[in-house]
């Protein structure tokens, strides 16, 4: 046994293992929705993760260019995970990962193929054909999902490096709104489950973490708090509290009470003048 | 005045010399040495291969970058 003095409390639990990058850190975050580069800096380092994500789009022709994000990661320090957001079809998806991977000259890259841009939702069917696709590309893919457990058991037989199914909608801050889809996933699938988005507060992330996801990834809920520098912070605690109380193992809920204290030698037991 | 063709550049139509390379118009958009990745009638074209791809009248190219995201 080491030593639960110390974090991690679990000598096989040092590392994050997927797609061939290894993590000290459980917590992926986004790069998005930043008021500055300096913030997101800042957001990135306190938030103790080693993995961050970016959005691949348009050069801006129209503006002078000025500081580029890839400034602000250093990347002898974060893993970057590119991702295939805005896309709404496999092949957009499969081009937006070859883009990436020619700008980075990494495998890694996170699938999203979304169904509409209303709801952000995943489309699984899109998402199934890319995965395939840039499998045989020799792409590392995370894929981000809904958190259907038959549909993440299929990515896993395509040979994707993670599934990352949705806590909630993208950006909706509701939370992961079916624990119970949750831990069928984490049955079934063996590969590195990494819930992504819908996370609101740092409670949604020791929840994830407390039913045994292997990570958790987020952006606009750091981004998008009062004080984001304060909010990394949190996620950061509330990810490492989660995975320690997962390894720990929780007691089983009951439905009456079970007293901490003793029963006996109370001295309501003496008796003494009765009512 | 030699004559010049028109692309698609990230979607809105441009002017180029005709005979242009992707590496000359890349380095016309002061983008030479950038990260971008860059994308030839929705095939991407790997850097080593910019000063060989000879533009032709309605290419579409797409010039790409990384930005926050999530």
């Amino acid at each position: 046994m080491s030593d639960p003095r110390s974090v991690p409390a679990h000598e096989s639990d040092a590392t994050l293992d997927v797609g061939g990058v290894s993590l000290r850190s459980r917590l992926l975050v986004g790069t998005g929705k930043y008021a500055s580069f300096e913030e997101t800096r800042d957001a990135l380092e306190i938030s103790g993760s080693d993995c961050v994500t970016v959005a691949v789009r348009r050069v801006n022709l129209d503006a002078s260019q000025g500081p580029s994000l890839l400034e602000f990661i250093d990347r002898s320090r974060y893993h970057i995970l590119p991702n295939t957001a805005g896309c709404f079809d496999a092949s957009s998806a499969i081009r937006t990962a070859e883009l990436a991977r020619a700008i980075l000259d990494t495998p890694l890259v996170k699938l999203e193929v979304l169904g509409d841009p209303r709801t952000l939702l995943p489309d699984p069917i899109g998402t199934l054909e890319a995965t395939r696709e840039l499998v045989a590309q020799g792409f590392q893919v995370l894929v981000y999902c809904s958190d259907d457990p038959r549909l993440c058991a299929r990515l896993e037989e395509l040979g994707a490096a993670s599934v990352m199914p949705a806590g909630s909608p993208i950006g909706s801050g509701q939370g992961i709104l079916n624990p119970n889809a949750l831990r069928i996933i984490l049955e079934l699938v063996k590969l590195p489950v990494i819930v992504d988005a819908g996370v609101g507060t740092a409670s949604d992330v020791a929840i994830a973490m407390e039913l045994g996801a292997a990570g958790v990834l987020l952006n606009t809920a750091i981004a998008g708090a009062r004080e984001p520098l304060r909010m990394a912070a949190a996620m950061r605690d509330a990810c490492k509290a989660g995975r320690q109380a997962f390894l720990a193992g929780r007691i089983p809920r009951k439905l009456y009470a079970n007293a901490s204290s003793p029963l006996e030698g109370t001295i309501a037991q003496s008796g003494g003048a009765g009512p | 005045m030699q004559p010049s063709l028109e692309i698609k550049l990230n979607g809105k139509p441009r002017q180029v010399q005709a005979g242009a390379n992707l590496a000359e118009l890349i380095e016309e958009l002061g983008l030479s040495g950038a990260a971008v990745a860059v994308e030839r009638n929705q095939k991407l074209v790997r850097s080593r291969e910019h000063s060989a791809i000879r533009l032709e009248d309605g290419d579409a190219i797409e010039v790409v970058t990384l930005v926050g995201g999530g």
